[in-house]
C-alpha cells in the first residue's frame, strides 16, 4: 500500500502483484470530507481541484476505458471526455455516490456510446502493444512468464470480446478492476442483489466461454 | 436428489473456492462435495482456468495513456468543447442540414424536372442478370427493403439512404452518365445518447475508376473531421432502370452487413476477420 499526498487529497493506491512500474489497477479512495471539499471547489470553477481529480482517477478510467474498447487511442479519447463531460456536469453531481463511482458511470456510458458509433465493427483488443509492454517492465521478469501470460489476457480478450456487453462491463468492473457489488451497483444504477446475480451470470458465462475454446476440436 | 441440490448450492460458491476466496469452512465443505461428485469436480477446474486467466490479466500492465492534464485543460479552456454543450450545437446544425437538403432538393427539381415525381415502385438495382439470379447486393438490399421504408425519391446526382439504427443501411444513387469520376455521397448517421437522436450529416465521395461493371467495394469516409466519424462500407454496382423512360444508369450502394462481408469487401475497421458475437 502507498500512501500518497495529493495537495489535500490523500487517498491510497492498491498496487497488485507483478506491478512493473506500469499501469496495474489503482484504486483511488478519497477521506469523504476531503472529497466533499475537492467537489465543492470543483463546483466553483476551481481547476485546480479538478486537476486533483484527474490526477487521482484518470489511470483507473483509463484502465476502465482500456478494458472496455480494448485500445490505447480510443481509451484515451473516451478518458478525455470523460473528464470534460465531468468537469461539465460537476454542479449536478450530489455526492450520493463516490467520486469514482460517478465518473466510471460517465466512462461507461461514453464507452457503449463509441461501441456503438463503431455500427458493425466490434471490440477488437490491441495485440500490437504486447513488445512494448514487455519493454516497459522494469523488473526482470521470466520470459517464459510473460509469453504465458500473454497468452492468456489475448485469450481473455478474445473471449470477452465475443460476450455481450452487460457481461463484459461486470467482468471488467468486478473481475478485472476488483470493484466491489456496491460500487458496481452505483455505476449501473441498479441493486446490490442485481448485482450479485448478473455477476453469477456473467463469470458463468466467461467459464463456458473459456472451456469451450479450450476444448481440443474435433 | 440430494446431491443434485448440494450441486446447485455449491455451484455458486465455486468461483470463489477457485479463486481461494471462500473461509476454511466452506473450502471444507465445497472439497468434500467435490470429492463425491465428477461433474463438479469438472466445473470447479473449468471455474480455476478461468480465475487464473483472470488473474493474468490483472497483472498484465496496461499500456500508459498518452493524454495529459494539459491537454484536458487546453480542451476546458475551450468552451465550444465542452461535451455538455453538444445539445446547443446540435440544433444549428440540424437546421443547417435541413435547410441544405430542401435547398438540393428545389435545385434538383429545376435540373430534373420530373425527379421528384418517379414512382416509388421503380426497381432500379434490378439488372438482366440479376433478374434471374440474385445477387449478393440485391439480397442485402432485400433484406433492407423489409427492414426499412423504400426511398420513393431518386435524383439525378444524389444518394437517397434509407436505414435503422442496426439494420443494414440501403444507399441509392442515381448518377448522370457523364458523373464518371467522383461520386458524391451525402447520408446521414444515427447516434443515440439516452433518449436523445442525434443526426450527424455525413458527406464524402466514391471515386470509381471508370463505371464498374462489376460490383466492387467502396468506401465512404466521414467527411467531417469529429472524434467519432464514422467509416460505412457500401457495395456499388451498376443497374439497369426498369422503367424505359429512365435512359441513364443507376447505382445501388448498400452496406454490408456484419458477417456478410466477403470477397474484396472490408470490414471499417480493417479487420474483416473478427469472431465472436456482436456487441
Amino acid at each position: 500500500m502507498v500512501i500518497r499526498g495529493v495537495g489535500c487529497v490523500v487517498y491510497h493506491a492498491v498496487k497488485q502483484e507483478g506491478d512493473s512500474g506500469n499501469m496495474i489497477a489503482t484504486t483511488g479512495v478519497t477521506m469523504p470530507g476531503v472529497e466533499d471539499q475537492l467537489v465543492t471547489r470543483c463546483r466553483a470553477g476551481d481547476q485546480d481541484a479538478f486537476a486533483q481529480v484527474y490526477a487521482q482517477y484518470e489511470r483507473q478510467v483509463f484502465r476502465y476505458a482500456y478494458h472496455l474498447l480494448g485500445n490505447r487511442e480510443d481509451a484515451d479519447d473516451i478518458k478525455q471526455d470523460t473528464f470534460l463531460r465531468a468537469y461539465s456536469a460537476i454542479k449536478s453531481f450530489r455526492s450520493e455516490s463516490s467520486l469514482q463511482t460517478w465518473l466510471l458511470k460517465i466512462c461507461g456510458n461514453l464507452c457503449r456510446d463509441r461501441i456503438k458509433s463503431w455500427d458493425h465493427r466490434k471490440v477488437t483488443y490491441d495485440s500490437t502493444l504486447r513488445d512494448e509492454q514487455m519493454g516497459m517492465s522494469g523488473e526482470a521478469e521470466d520470459p517464459l512468464a510473460i509469453v504465458q501470460r500473454n497468452e492468456m489476457t489475448d485469450m481473455i480478450f478474445r473471449v470477452l470480446r465475443g460476450m455481450p456487453e452487460s457481461q463484459r462491463i461486470i467482468i471488467v468492473l468486478h473481475e478485472i478492476e476488483d470493484l466491489n457489488y456496491e460500487e458496481i451497483a452505483e455505476i449501473l444504477g441498479c441493486s446490490r442483489t442485481s448485482v450479485k446475480l448478473r455477476v453469477f451470470r456473467a463469470r458463468r458465462a466467461l467459464k463456458e466461454r473459456v472451456t469451450s475454446l479450450m476444448m481440443p476440436r474435433v | 436428489m440430494w446431491m443434485r441440490s448440494e450441486c446447485s448450492r455449491l455451484s455458486v460458491q465455486l468461483w470463489d473456492y477457485a479463486a481461494l476466496r471462500l473461509s476454511a469452512d466452506d473450502t471444507a465443505l465445497v472439497e468434500r462435495h467435490l470429492l463425491q461428485c465428477r461433474r463438479c469436480r469438472e466445473e470447479a477446474e473449468s471455474y480455476r482456468q478461468t480465475v487464473g486467466m483472470l488473474t493474468a490479466v490483472r497483472r498484465q500492465p496496461v499500456p500508459a495513456s498518452q493524454s495529459t492534464w494539459r491537454g484536458l485543460q487546453a480542451r476546458l479552456e475551450t468552451p465550444r468543447h465542452h461535451p455538455a454543450s453538444r445539445s446547443a450545437d446540435w440544433l444549428p446544425r440540424l437546421t443547417l442540414a435541413g435547410a441544405g437538403t430542401v435547398l438540393a432538393a428545389m435545385l434538383l427539381f429545376v435540373v430534373t424536372g420530373s425527379g421528384l415525381h418517379r414512382p416509388a415502385s421503380v426497381r432500379p438495382y434490378s439488372t438482366e442478370s440479376a433478374r434471374t439470379t440474385p445477387s449478393h447486393e440485391e439480397t442485402q438490399i432485400a433484406e433492407a427493403k423489409a427492414a426499412g421504408p423504400e426511398p420513393s425519391n431518386l435524383a439525378i446526382g444524389d444518394i437517397f439512404e434509407s436505414f435503422l439504427p442496426g439494420q443494414p443501411a440501403l444507399v441509392r444513387a442515381n448518377v448522370e452518365p457523364s458523373v464518371r469520376s467522383t461520386v458524391p455521397v451525402h447520408a446521414s448517421h444515427s447516434r443515440t445518447h439516452g433518449r436523445t437522436n442525434h443526426w450527424t450529416a455525413r458527406t464524402g465521395s466514391v471515386s470509381p475508376p471508370t463505371l464498374p461493371s462489376e460490383p466492387y467495394t467502396a468506401q465512404l469516409d466521414g467527411g467531417d473531421a469529429t472524434p467519432n466519424s464514422t467509416r460505412h462500407n457500401f457495395v456499388m454496382s451498376p443497374v439497369t432502370a426498369q422503367s424505359e423512360a429512365e435512359t441513364s444508369p443507376h447505382y445501388v450502394i448498400g452496406s454490408i452487413p456484419a458477417g456478410q462481408a466477403t470477397g474484396a469487401s472490408t470490414s471499417s475497421n480493417g479487420d474483416g476477420s473478427d469472431e465472436g458475437g456482436a456487441l
